[in-house]
């Protein structure tokens, strides 16, 4: 394997005192697609906006390190920070409205974003502007160059966005719910715009996200996180044909899509997710957890590999045998009876 | 299906003054008919005007034409009197449930506001009917004194049921009720809605932009695209062949918990439809959907005849195109 | 792999009580000054108008903290005594202001159009004429009485109320939970009164703050051209008159004054910034 562009490890966040983010680790390869996926207060947003460190206090890390190719960027000078971001890591955010300044045109906004990092002649960042935004699919650039923020749809400016996170050729490209604020239809063309574009290009992309179906198209491998920590992580197909964790088996079953059964209640999780600060002893699912035993609440629970995937269970879940050949079965998957693959912690 | 309609909007026009002299009508000539005991699930995006169609039966805005009849009476020519008892009888759940509940009162002052205010009983009385409502709603009756902050959302979105309740009305609009909750929450309460409605014998009209939750949760389903219904039929007919071109771009774009399947939709739709800002049309010139449509961006009857809502298949479908059917 | 997250009730509690400060250093400072206006008696072994004509513009320690006037009256007392008309000017108006235009910014607020555009012209035409003019016209045609003082400031300070009341009450009323109210019945009255106001009163609170600091600057300035409270009766502007003219035999008699107003104007100003601090403060969710 080669040297992964972004390596996080064991990754602290807390707001003033109290931990949001418990201890994150993930590598992510060239090129490669990884998906964060968890509901709101599951701290994913956090941890992209710690790895950029765009946090702003009360909320700071606390702890671990965010190696972009050799340098950790949590020991990064503000003046140091800012000639990293954007030419090596860049982010886009769920809303195009309040990430754009409705003040300058969108063409003065990318060539800034390009001459920040490359000093270029102002014709030639024109140029260059131009043909970044013919790149993310907005018809007419030239002219469209000195039009206004408000002149442009939703989907429209999340392009523009897409063109000024990817002006200067970046490693790694952080997208925060990137199509939450648009409607469905516009929803599957920005996430194929991102696709191409970062295929051409080489970028590697953490696409944070709630909804898992939006992930199951662009992800390789999807990390899923509950109150602050990866509970579970795999390569998609895996995932999604067999989740061992039993979140994230409950949160692919209370999905609701087009294929639900409209005859029978839906298999909804039980309770609420815990808030910062009133985490549970031992799993922090073990509330929720229909699998729970007295040994969850024992002692923390670790993240140890399984079968090809990361898992934070004791208990996890186990899937018939040729069960993972049909994709999107893991409703079938026994949830509720001892399984007789128990693993202990540390074993 | 009409005779046992419950709520029956005919030709409901809703226009908004914009900037530079030009009006938006907003809701433009919309008919729905809501049977009684059943769900009526409203879809589009932002912009299609379905939540100006739901304040517009809510009376929270004044319809510019068209009736809105409530149980055979007509509440457009109805007094200001007259239309607040009715209020009792028609409730809503709105979609931020921080937002639609008073941040400064506690969770039994906002479940028992609607009864203080039809003065129904006195406070014991209230105190007793605000316990009831909890319990149905699966709350724990130590969650009285809580005030909104101190309630996750699936929490709030609860409270605001209740309060929904109280009254006992036959007829709850559902505005984006769901759609800011998260998905292990969504599931809760949508079980939740479908309980309360089998054991209440409600009513609702459920408005969202999440095609899979309403195709749950709704027996009739009409789909909206700026301010018109272009498609409108029972679920079952509707989700297995749409006839309308954007209720087929709509049901492609639902994504789906399948890597290998998903990703292959999401090529062909990102080829299928390349700008997604092309102009607006003039509203009297054509279809207005036929700028964005696969079918018809050619074709001559598109651009100068506006289609109507019309039967095209078997089993009840209304579509409003010239080719209706032709996509699938 | 640190596993930080648990937090004990005990620690959560102890949280909590930290929010609980002790008020900011300007609103003791305030209080400070109030109390001793109102209590005079107590602070001080002397009345207001006891003349000493043994000992006028005595130097400030001893017997007489501040010193005393041309006539031998303890400048301390006199201050004390001048602050509760001072205050009680400043308090009246800020009420009269509060009421004012809570009523009127919260009609402009609810009955968008045109009864809205007539309030709010009318506001911003008050609020363009000059104060100490208005209050001229207004002295000239009433007579300058304690009444006529608290009531002119009162309307000069009502118009910014009023914005401020529009504003918020717009703001809270494009909330759901307004809309929901309308929807199961309750009139707008009621809404108003129950639902909307005890969210509006902080900023309302605020706004009243910083009027009472103008409301001190307006009664200063009015009395200092004669034009507010009349002697014998006085108040901190009356003094710093009267000290003015003995500038530079007793220096401490007109600055004992001036520094009263200024740092009741400035703590005033804290505490109205403290106040919107507080209610800007938004609960930070990951």
């Amino acid at each position: 394997m080669t040297a992964p562009v972004l390596d996080v490890r064991d990754l602290q966040v807390a707001i003033g005192t109290t931990p949001v983010v418990r201890g994150v680790s993930f590598q992510l390869a060239p090129g490669e697609r990884l998906g964060l996926v968890g509901e709101s207060g599951s701290g994913k947003s956090l941890t992209a906006l710690s790895i950029m460190g765009l946090n702003r206090d009360p909320i700071r890390v606390s702890g671990g390190q965010v190696m972009l190719g050799g340098t950790d960027l949590l020991r990064l000078s503000r003046a140091e920070l800012d000639r990293v971001r954007g030419a090596r890591i860049s982010m886009i955010y769920q809303d195009p409205a309040s990430s754009l300044n409705p003040l300058m045109t969108v063409g003065a906004q990318i060539v800034e974003a390009i001459n920040l990092h490359d000093k270029v002649e102002r014709g030639q960042a024109r140029a260059r502007a131009a043909d970044l935004l013919g790149d993310v699919g907005v018809p007419n650039p030239r002219q469209r160059l000195d039009a206004y923020p408000h002149e442009f749809s939703g989907g429209m400016r999340q392009r523009v966005m897409i063109a000024i996170a990817l002006a200067c050729q970046p490693e790694v490209l952080l997208c925060d719910e990137p199509t939450t604020a648009l409607d469905v239809t516009t929803q599957s063309l920005v996430i194929n715009l991102i696709d191409r574009l970062c295929s051409e290009r080489g970028v590697a992309t953490v696409l944070i996200t709630h909804d898992l179906g939006v992930a199951a198209g662009f992800c390789d491998n999807i990390a899923v996180m509950y109150a602050g920590q990866l509970v579970e992580q795999s390569s998609t197909s895996t995932l999604f044909a067999s989740a061992r964790h039993p979140y994230s088996h409950a949160l692919m079953s209370a999905t609701v899509d087009l294929g639900v059964d409209v005859t029978s209640a839906l298999p909804a999780i039980a309770g609420q997710p815990p808030l910062p600060g009133a985490i549970p002893q031992g799993c922090s699912f073990r509330p929720r957890c229909p699998r729970a035993v007295e040994a969850c609440a024992d002692q923390p629970i670790e993240l140890l590999p399984l079968d090809g995937a990361l898992v934070r269970c004791i208990r996890p879940i186990t899937h018939h045998p040729g069960s993972g050949t049909h994709p999107g079965t893991a409703r079938d998957a026994t949830v509720g009876p001892p399984t007789e693959q128990e693993r202990v912690p540390n074993a | 299906m009409p005779e046992a309609a419950l709520l029956s909007v005919k030709d409901l026009v809703k226009v908004f003054p914009s900037r530079e002299g030009k009006e938006l009508r907003a809701v433009d000539g919309v008919s729905i008919d809501v049977r009684r005991g059943s769900t009526f699930g409203l879809v589009g995006e932002s912009g299609s005007g379905k939540s100006t169609l739901s304040r517009c039966i809510l009376r929270l805005l004044r319809p510019d034409a068209g009736t809105v009849s409530f149980d055979g009476q007509d509440m457009a020519s109805m007094s200001a009197a007259r239309v607040r008892r009715l209020r009792s009888r028609i409730q809503v759940v709105f979609q931020d449930p921080h937002g639609s509940l008073n941040r400064s009162k506690t969770v039994s002052d906002i479940v028992g506001a609607p009864l203080a205010a039809h003065r129904s009983g006195n406070r014991a009385a209230r105190s007793a009917r605000v316990a009831e409502l909890l319990d149905l709603v699966q709350l724990p009756a130590a969650m009285t004194a809580r005030k909104p902050r101190e309630l996750s959302g699936g929490q709030a979105q609860r409270v605001a049921i209740a309060r929904a309740l109280a009254l006992n009305p036959d007829f709850v609009v559902l505005d984006e009720a769901v759609s800011a909750l998260d998905v292990s929450v969504r599931a809760q309460i949508l079980n939740l809605l479908r309980e309360l409605q089998g054991e209440l014998g409600l009513t609702y009209l459920f408005i969202s932009h999440d095609l899979g939750v309403v195709r749950y949760i709704s027996q009739d389903i009409a789909v909206m695209y700026r301010g018109r219904i272009i498609e409108v039929g029972p679920r079952e007919q509707l989700f297995a062949a749409p006839q309308h071109p954007y209720t087929r771009l709509l049901l492609d774009a639902v994504p789906i918990a399948d890597p290998s399947r998903q990703r292959t939709r999401m090529r062909l739709l990102g080829e299928q439809t390349g700008a997604d800002d092309r102009p607006d049309l003039p509203d009297d010139a054509g279809c207005r959907f036929r700028s964005r449509c696969p079918v018809g961006a050619d074709r001559e009857r598109c651009a100068t005849e506006d289609p109507r809502l019309e039967p095209h298949a078997e089993g009840g479908t209304l579509a409003a195109c010239h080719y209706a059917g032709e996509i699938s | 792999m640190a596993e930080s997250g648990t937090i004990s009730v005990a620690t959560a509690a102890r949280r909590r009580r930290v929010t609980l400060r002790i008020p900011p250093i300007s609103v003791l400072l305030l209080l400070i000054i109030v109390l001793m206006c109102v209590f005079a008696p107590l602070v001080t072994p002397f009345g207001p108008n006891d003349v000493d004509p043994a000992h006028p513009f005595a130097a400030a320690g001893g017997q007489h903290w501040l010193g005393t006037d041309e006539l031998g009256r303890d400048l301390l007392t006199r201050l004390l005594y001048g602050g509760r008309l001072s205050l009680t000017v400043c308090a009246g108006s800020v009420v009269i202001a509060f009421f004012i235009g809570t009523i009127w910014g919260v009609c402009a607020a609810e009955r968008r159009g045109f009864v809205e555009e007539i309030l709010m012209r009318t506001a911003d035409v008050t609020m363009a004429i000059p104060q100490i003019l208005f209050a001229l016209v207004c002295v000239a045609a009433f007579g300058a009485s304690l009444l006529s003082l608290t009531v002119i400031t009162g309307l000069l300070l009502a118009p910014t109320s009023a914005r401020m009341a529009r504003s918020v009450t717009i703001q809270e009323t494009s909330l759901d939970y307004y809309s929901a109210g309308i929807a199961y019945g309750a009139g707008k009255i009621r809404l108003l009164t129950r639902e909307v106001f005890p969210n509006i009163l902080p900023a309302l609170a605020g706004q009243a703050v910083i009027n009472a600091a103008s409301a001190m600057i307006l009664e200063a300035s009015l009395s200092f051209v004669g034009l507010g409270v009349q002697p014998p009766q006085m108040s901190w502007g009356v003094l710093l008159q009267q000290g003015y003219g003995f500038l530079y035999n007793d220096p401490t008699y007109a600055v004992a004054p001036a520094v009263l107003i200024l740092v009741t104007v400035f703590c005033l100003n804290l505490a109205a910034n403290r106040l919107g601090s507080t209610r800007h403060r938004k609960v930070v969710r990951p």
